[in-house]
């Protein structure tokens, strides 16, 4: 009887089990994305109109007869505002009616020789067929007060073909037509290209949007129901990236406005200003936390011996124990109502700096102290405490005082006045505490890129004389230049995926503005605030999985390229 | 000392102790003249002293953390060991060539222009005929002229330390340390570098250390044994490595000890 | 030719001197500041945590063993936002235990099959080089995902497999104490996964040829030879993960933390641990204090003192962490050629 060997049997097990459990994690991490891609996908999915039996029930439709005949219709009247009302005559002009005074003013800009039109879209636009041409006019609130309200044109849309009937939507920028050849369409303004259409088998009576999604063909007394199945985007994924003409909105805009305050209006789903938003912080983030780690990663991994640089790592590292939800807080109680004090004083720091920090130096050895050996300066930042502190409160009181001094004594007012908008959570904030979030990571990379540069390297460059600078720049540098780079990218990839800080300090305000005392909504708190409210399988949450999909996409890229640069890196430093 | 001997000496080192953390006497009390134009060897055991005496030569020992000196190193009335040298100028005059040839990631000409650059030589064409001399004078012309744009990791590990070489007395320093330059080298490439210390010395005075005493007898004119931190001996290199005056020196010559 | 201008040439060299002085004084003092930032946000916490605390009086509490008190165990109440951080903590606790549960065992298999079984091929590489970027994904986008797949997906079907008398409210289908540990672990997944793989690089090849040598198969070698010798990088990585997860409140606001919990998710009865149950998180409770707390006098020194209470937690974390990792390094140091 053969011997079990049970330290063989438990090591294959353990192998086996290690297989599959690797197996397990590896396809939930990369099945990540492909799951959000199948939640994302239907908000890309085309419209559909489907014949719908189980929808169809008999139901008096006394006034949609009425209107929906447009055809036998010689006038027609449009309720716009409380006070002005629009009306057509076939044929004729249209005009703007104040019914109260009974004022007639004619719309010029809407087509004289219409044949049909409807509302569409909440009462907020209207459709006029004429010429052959579908035209989807809003209506535009006047200029001044009382004065008559203005049509702009959307879209205009060419439609061949004799039409039967013509009915708007109720709330999207769409309208079904029946045409003589007893065909029904469905045009949608969103993507025209997109033509539904279903044949007939009898010329319609009359036509009627029951709700948002089914559509009644009344035809001899009978009724029957379609299935208008879309998207809040209809399927024309464009929309979420250019500028769109909304109903009653001047030009074509790039609105982030999921959830219109007005009921039935359609949302508006621009991914750009939140982009945008991102990207801002995220550079703003940058400029504040690349002095900061770049100036440190150069000391500890170049200047500094191997001895203090060990002892220094961990205590640099500790600005990493700072949760981004504590420097939220941080930012939220002691920066931001201090702000304007700090820009300020934060004007004066990097105005006075370089200035006070050459003129110490330059003395220092004017006067024959030799304050440093040259070449090893380890105590260096301890020795610099008292003047950097010296130097920071110097400078705020400068800072503070030159802003004083502006027209308005003081930043903000002085800003108000060039006409540049101030908002108490501004970009800037969220830059600067951002930039503070990000500085131990950038550090840490940039300096092991840095410190992986040979040391014979430098101190070859040194025993020509080089001065310890000229021998970082000249030599180092350009080594771990794209180590620094990559820090930089994932400095970036970091700042641009960050959340609690966006949404503690950022306002939320989805502007697309350059200027950085406004505020901004990113991504990242898009996606915190609204996905736990956004019903589920709604277009809503579809889009939210769309914009996850784009910030993975984006932070993952740019991470796989910092990636292959420090690989590079790693084999060229091997090299020597 | 009269007038003609004093111009006949380099470098002279007087009483030089040195000290770091972890080792207080790194160097006890060294005094030596080193003679112009001559090459002199360093010898002894490992960790005798003999990289941190040439280390001193040029403070290559400041970038040690908490090293300390005392005792002078007269070149040419200027104390190299003062608070109120110019290090970065002495450096210029001193050269030093490592162990490990360590040519700047950059191309041929590049390395041996960098010294040139941070000594003020703006002129594109001046800087052509200084690197030019410096290539022929460490006898790599011939194998890099048409590569000058190469990245010079691309040579092989002698061409590298030649250009090492090369990158050092473009400067035309009056002083060349070399620090074991051989020990990385194959036996050929080894060859070639002492016959090019034989060649440099008519312009300069070399000081090398090596932990080989056939290459310290076949390339040197002086020698100088070093044990512990202390200077044993220096003289003529025939005389130490034929008639010794110490034992110490004997015994380590003769591998009884090391 | 040199010579001539050697003059010239040192007056050059001083202000080369200077400059480079210039230099390494700016950049010493971004170290000088980074070290400053550090210590005056601590200290900023600290001193109004404890002024708060320690406040008594008028505005203030009655004396410092009832704010104490409050401070562990308030229930929310009308005149205060004072909740208590005790079931912040065991919340926190709790989620962070039952993700390492999840976290280990996957991370370190799939360390030690990247580095130990699989085969170097460019699909094994893209795998590595994927895995190592994960880690840089921003953890909300683990929380959309958690939100989709755990709650909505797993949930779902976990509710009309087993709770369907409980329906339509859900039961798993909705945010909870197991979806959150889930999501925090595919979070921290790849930090794990990158911090073992690199433990194993750096242990040498030596003992898997002497292991080999003794005729060891290649799972032997793997689970008697490899991964003890692994061990202290593995809780280095798991240390580093927890720590990152006590402070990651982005993906729980999507899957599971409350501003007020009624009941701790951990039980004296069976079954000990209420995995569909909703839970309170330190860092949560941090942002809803901060965003919407009301309290008039000391609202700052309620927020101080919750933010202290985090950072003292991650720190502690790190410290263990780090202080791991340099007995490792220092073991290694000695069997190291160098």
């Amino acid at each position: 009887m053969p011997v079990v060997n049970w330290r063989y049997l438990l090591s294959a097990v353990f192998g086996l089990s290690i297989r599959i459990a690797s197996l397990f994690a590896i396809v939930a991490l990369l099945g990540m994305f492909l799951q959000m891609l199948v939640v994302a996908y239907p908000i890309l999915a085309p419209s559909t109109l489907v014949s719908s039996q189980s929808m169809s029930a008999p139901r008096q439709y006394q006034e949609g007869l009425n209107r929906g005949l447009a055809e036998r219709v010689e006038r027609l009247e449009f309720i716009v505002s409380e006070n002005w009302q629009l009306q057509g005559v076939k044929g004729d002009e249209w005009s703007w009616v104040q019914p109260s005074s009974g004022l007639r003013l004619e719309a010029s800009e809407l087509p004289k020789d219409w044949l049909f039109a409807d509302a569409v879209g909440n009462n907020k636009g209207l459709v006029i067929f004429a010429n052959d041409t579908l035209h989807h006019f809003h209506y535009l609130s006047s200029d001044q007060a009382g004065d008559a309200p203005r049509a702009g044109l959307v879209q205009a849309h060419p439609f061949t073909g004799m039409i039967r009937l013509l009915v708007g939507h109720p709330r999207l920028p769409v309208v079904a037509i029946a045409g003589s050849d007893n065909k029904l369409q469905v045009v949608d303004f969103r993507d025209s290209d997109a033509l539904l259409s279903i044949a007939l088998e009898q010329p319609p009576d009359a036509l009627v949007w029951r709700t948002t999604a089914q559509l009644d063909v009344l035809a001899d007394g009978q009724t029957s129901a379609y299935e208008f199945t879309t998207t809040d985007i209809g399927g024309a994924w464009s929309r979420l990236f250019t500028p769109i003409q909304y109903e009653g909105y001047e030009r074509p805009s790039l609105l982030w406005l999921p959830l219109p305050a007005a009921e039935e209006a359609e949302p508006k789903y621009s991914l750009v200003p939140l982009l945008f938003g991102t990207l801002k912080a995220a550079l703003l983030a940058l400029i504040f936390a690349i002095p900061l780690s770049m100036g440190a990663a150069i000391y500890v991994g170049f200047f500094m011996s191997e001895f203090q640089r060990r002892r220094i790592r961990p205590a640099l590292d500790m600005l990493a124990a700072f949760p981004t939800v504590v420097l939220g807080a941080i930012g939220l109680f002691w920066i931001a109502p201090y702000f304007e004090q700090i820009v300020s004083s934060l004007i004066g720091v990097v105005i006075i700096f370089p200035l006070l920090l050459l003129t110490s130096v330059y003395l220092a050895r004017a006067f024959g102290l030799r304050l440093v050996n040259l070449d090893a300066l380890d105590d260096w930042p301890l020795t610099l405490m008292p003047l950097i502190i010296g130097i920071l409160i110097i400078g705020s009181v400068i800072g503070l005082g030159i802003t004083s001094k502006l027209p308005g004594n003081s930043l903000y007012a002085y800003l108000t006045s060039l006409g540049v908008s101030v908002s108490y959570f501004n970009s800037l904030l969220v830059g600067l505490v951002l930039g503070v979030a990000i500085t131990p990571t950038v550090f840490s990379v940039a300096e092991e890129a840095i410190h992986a540069v040979p040391k014979n390297l430098a101190s070859g460059a040194l025993a020509l004389g080089a001065t310890p600078w000229q021998g970082y720049r000249d030599i180092v540098l350009p080594v771990a230049l794209p180590g620094i780079i990559a820090a930089m990218m994932i400095g970036f990839g970091r700042a641009a995926g960050e959340t609690m800080i966006l949404l503690m300090l950022s306002g939320n305000t989805g502007l697309i503005d350059g200027n950085v005392f406004e505020g901004l909504r990113s991504v990242s708190a898009s996606l915190a605030l609204e996905l736990p409210e956004a019903p589920r399988d709604s277009s809503h949450f579809q889009v939210l999985f769309v914009m996850s999909i784009l910030l993975f996409g984006v932070t993952f890229s740019v991470n796989t390229v910092a990636a292959l640069i420090r690989n590079r890196i790693r084999t060229r430093v091997r090299g020597f | 000392m009269d007038q003609q001997s004093k111009n006949d000496i380099a470098l002279s080192i007087r009483d030089l102790s040195l000290s770091y953390q972890g080792n207080p006497s790194a160097l006890k009390s060294i005094s030596v003249d080193i003679p112009r134009h001559s090459v002199t060897a360093i010898i002894g055991a490992s960790g005798c002293g003999k990289s941190s005496l040439l280390r001193c030569l040029n403070r290559m020992n400041d970038l040690i953390d908490g090293v300390q000196y005392s005792g002078e190193v007269l070149l040419e009335e200027m104390n190299v060991l003062s608070a109120e040298t110019n290090v970065t100028a002495l450096r210029r005059r001193v050269g030093m060539v490592f162990q490990r040839p360590n040519p700047f990631p950059k191309s041929v000409f590049d390395n041996v222009a960098y010294g040139l650059k941070l000594s003020g030589v703006k002129s594109q064409r001046h800087r052509e005929e200084l690197v030019e001399k410096a290539l022929r004078s460490a006898a790599l012309w011939d194998e890099v002229q048409y590569r000058l744009d190469e990245s010079a990791l691309q040579l092989s590990q002698g061409q590298q330390q030649r250009l090492v070489i090369a990158r050092a007395i473009a400067l035309e320093p009056d002083i060349l340390l070399l620090d074991e330059p051989a020990s990385s080298l194959d036996p050929i490439s080894t060859l070639r570098l002492e016959e090019l210390i034989y060649e440099l010395k008519q312009t300069l005075t070399i000081i090398i250390v090596t932990h080989n005493m056939q290459q310290a007898a076949r390339v040197s004119d002086f020698t100088a044994f070093m044990n512990q931190g202390h200077l044993v001996e220096f003289g003529p290199t025939d005389t130490i490595f034929t008639r010794p005056s110490m034992r110490e020196t004997e015994d380590y010559i003769t591998g009884r000890y090391g | 030719m040199l010579a001539t201008t050697r003059t010239a040439f040192l007056q050059r060299t001083r202000w080369q001197r200077l400059r480079s002085l210039t230099m390494i004084s700016v950049s010493a003092s971004m170290v000088t500041a980074t070290l400053l930032l550090t210590l005056g946000l601590f200290a900023l916490l600290f001193i109004s945590a404890m002024e708060w605390i320690f406040w008594i009086g008028e505005g203030g509490s009655a004396d410092v063993a009832s704010r104490l008190r409050d401070i562990a165990l308030a229930r929310p109440g009308l005149e205060s936002s004072v909740i208590g951080l005790v079931p912040a903590i065991v919340g926190t606790v709790a989620l962070v235990m039952l993700m390492t549960l999840f976290v280990a065992p996957l991370g370190v298999a799939t360390a030690l099959y990247l580095s130990e079984y699989a085969r170097d091929t460019w699909y094994t590489q893209l795998i590595r080089i994927s895995i190592t970027n994960l880690a840089g994904v921003p953890a909300v986008i683990y929380g959309v995902f958690g939100l989709g797949f755990f709650v909505y997906g797993l949930g779902g079907q976990v509710d009309q497999l087993f709770f369907s008398d409980r329906l339509p409210s859900p039961t798993f289908g909705t945010p909870g104490l197991l979806w959150a540990a889930l999501t925090l672990a595919l979070v921290n997944l790849p930090v794990v996964i990158v911090a073992v793989t690199e433990g194993l690089d750096a242990l040498p090849e030596d003992l898997r040829q002497a292991s080999a040598a003794l005729g060891a198969t290649k799972n032997e070698t793997v689970f008697y030879a490899v991964l003890p010798a692994a061990m202290p990088s593995v809780f280095t990585g798991l240390i580093l993960s927890t720590a990152r997860a006590a402070g990651e409140v982005a993906p729980l606001m999507l899957v599971g933390a409350v501003k007020f919990a009624p009941s701790l998710p951990v039980m004296t009865t069976a079954p000990f641990i209420g995995l569909e149950q909703k839970f309170m998180h330190l860092g949560f409770q941090l942002f809803d204090a901060a965003l919407f707390s009301t309290v008039p006098p000391g609202g700052i020194g309620w927020v101080a003192t919750i933010a202290l209470t985090l950072v003292i937690l991650i720190a502690l974390l790190n410290i263990v962490a780090m202080s791991l990792r340099s007995v490792i390094l220092r073991r290694q140091a000695v069997d190291s050629p160098f």
